[in-house]
């Protein structure tokens, strides 16, 4: 597993330079202009792990590049597993670098006031939305992750894009259903945002969120593995 | 004498082709050049060898052990043996040929980071180059280099002298040559490129329609047969001395007269002395064998 991370690792290493520089200007401008420094975190988060492993997977296919991997000393597992942690580290790497992303829009507002009102940003700012926005975008990366990984591992990015965005069209009509029904204004809902808003519930939330997120990335795992265990090539 | 690589009874099944009951050996010490048309079964069977398929039936084991079902661990630890080299140079094409270098010193126990910078300037390769800047001659000169570096004792090469020029591909025959001055090593090298496995096979093996045409020494090929052109008289002739048993005379006809594939051309030349017999190359024989008609 340790040698395909570090395939992953070595090969986006490139890509994460260009990406970490393109990402941060894009970032930081929306944060600025928007004066929300939890868009730039966010942004940050999806956008590093998301670019950074369609890269990594479409170059899987380039020059037979996955097919002479499997005659290296790999076992089918170690290439699984590695994928998924190469994935996950992308991921902690969009936060962190969405962390810093932050701390350059608050850095802005304090050079530029006329722009950006450090004010008006402390106004909003707490650890509870950071903390939640932070486990938030993290969590939704990886359980795009866990959708998308499977169906690479089985089907290969060429095959598994044609299929990726039918899968997400089927959450159009669970909000077009949660519209109609006045989900957002339901009395459960309002009693959950409220208990989310408390310092108790926020802390719940994100523990909530990432036992789950986990659990979802891990099954995943295993059904990748299988998927992987007799693809041919 | 054994073998590194065995395939017995080998079969695999897709719609529209058959690849059925293959049997090929790689023994210590020897190249085994594998031959065959285009779509005749060959990277079928060396998929089947590097576990990038599920045969569907038959056995294959490397350096004596079956690997068909074994365990996904011990097969990794077989390929540690094992160098591969494909037709294109299929390493990440941002990675440069350090960066390469360094990938494959993670996968390989037995990697050598000074053979391989050895070979990297032997092959004149730009440590600083990317993979995608390297012409088609580099790029194997660097699957080559990584393929060799971790000091295997089974090569399998599938096409990887195809598409060089003259000079590349005598390089790239020196390389393996050297590579075969140590005992117990072996070679599968599928080609086109039948001159190249005239200067370095040892047996030549022939697929076609994913069945194994036939599997002899080149030496066979190369120094004991030949092939006799014939004029129609001297045909009927050959045919009605019974020197051939029914079904192994093979001949192609043409407009200057009939090529006879002789399995022994000294012993042919003591019985037909009038015709003209010359040495077989391994693509006539091939050619013979495949396309000519059987009598």
């Amino acid at each position: 597993m340790k040698t395909m991370l570090m395939f992953d690792l070595l090969t986006g290493k490139k890509y994460l330079l260009s990406q970490l520089v393109t990402g941060m200007i894009v970032a930081v401008l929306i944060g600025t202009f928007m004066g929300n420094v939890y868009t730039a975190l966010v942004l940050l988060t999806v956008l590093i792990p998301f670019t950074l492993v369609f890269t990594i997977i479409s170059l899987d296919e380039r020059n037979n590049w996955q097919s002479l991997r499997l005659t290296l000393p790999l076992s089918r597992t170690d290439i699984v597993l590695g994928r998924y942690a190469s994935a996950l580290l992308f991921t902690i790497c969009g936060l962190v670098l969405g962390f810093v992303a932050v701390g350059i829009v608050f850095a802005l507002s304090l050079v530029l006031p006329e722009v950006v009102s450090f004010e008006d940003m402390m106004g909003d700012f707490g650890w509870q939305p950071l903390v939640l926005v932070s486990v938030g975008g993290l969590g939704m990366m990886l359980i795009m992750l866990s959708i998308i990984l499977p169906m690479t591992t089985r089907f290969g990015m060429t095959k598994a894009v044609r299929y990726v965005p039918l899968l997400f069209l089927l959450f159009i009509p669970l909000g077009y259903v949660a519209d109609l029904t006045g989900f957002a204004s339901q009395q459960f809902v309002l009693d959950f945002v409220n208990w989310v808003k408390s310092p108790e519930g926020s802390l719940q939330l994100t523990a909530l969120v990432a036992v789950a997120t986990c659990a979802i990335y891990a099954v995943s795992g295993a059904i990748s593995l299988k998927l992987y265990e007799h693809r041919e090539f | 004498m054994s073998d590194l690589l065995r395939i017995q009874n080998l079969e695999k099944h897709y719609d529209g082709f058959d690849l059925e009951d293959v049997n090929l050996s790689v023994p210590a010490g020897s190249v085994v050049g594998f031959i065959g048309s285009n779509g005749a079964g060959k990277t079928t069977t060396i998929k089947a060898v590097l576990g990038l398929i599920e045969p569907d039936a038959g056995t294959v084991s490397l350096f004596g052990e079956e690997t068909v079902g074994a365990p996904q661990k011990r097969l990794a630890e077989l390929k540690q043996r094992i160098g591969v080299v494909f037709d294109t140079c299929s390493f990440p094409e941002e990675l440069t040929v350090k960066t390469v270098g360094k990938l494959m010193a993670q996968c390989y126990e037995n990697w050598n980071p000074g053979s391989f910078r050895s070979f990297a300037r032997t092959f004149q390769l730009p440590e600083d180059k990317a993979v995608k800047d390297l012409s088609r001659g580099m790029g194997m000169k660097l699957s080559l280099a990584c393929a060799l570096a971790h000091d295997p004792d089974l090569l399998i090469l599938d096409e990887a002298t195809a598409g060089l020029d003259p000079m590349a591909r005598e390089e790239a025959l020196d390389t393996l040559r050297m590579f075969m001055n140590e005992d117990g090593r072996g070679i599968l090298m599928s080609s086109h490129i039948t001159s190249d496995l005239e200067k370095i096979a040892d047996y030549i093996v022939c697929i076609d329609e994913g069945n194994i045409v036939f599997s002899v020494e080149k030496d066979a090929i190369t120094d004991v047969a030949g092939v006799a052109q014939c004029r129609a008289a001297e045909f009927d002739a050959i045919v009605d001395s019974g020197f051939f048993t029914r079904g192994t005379l093979h001949f192609e006809r043409s407009a200057y007269g009939t090529a006879v594939l002789v399995p022994d051309r000294q012993a042919f030349a003591a019985r037909f002395p009038q015709v003209a017999i010359e040495r077989s190359e391994i693509d006539t024989y091939m050619s013979l064998m495949l396309k000519g008609e059987t009598r």
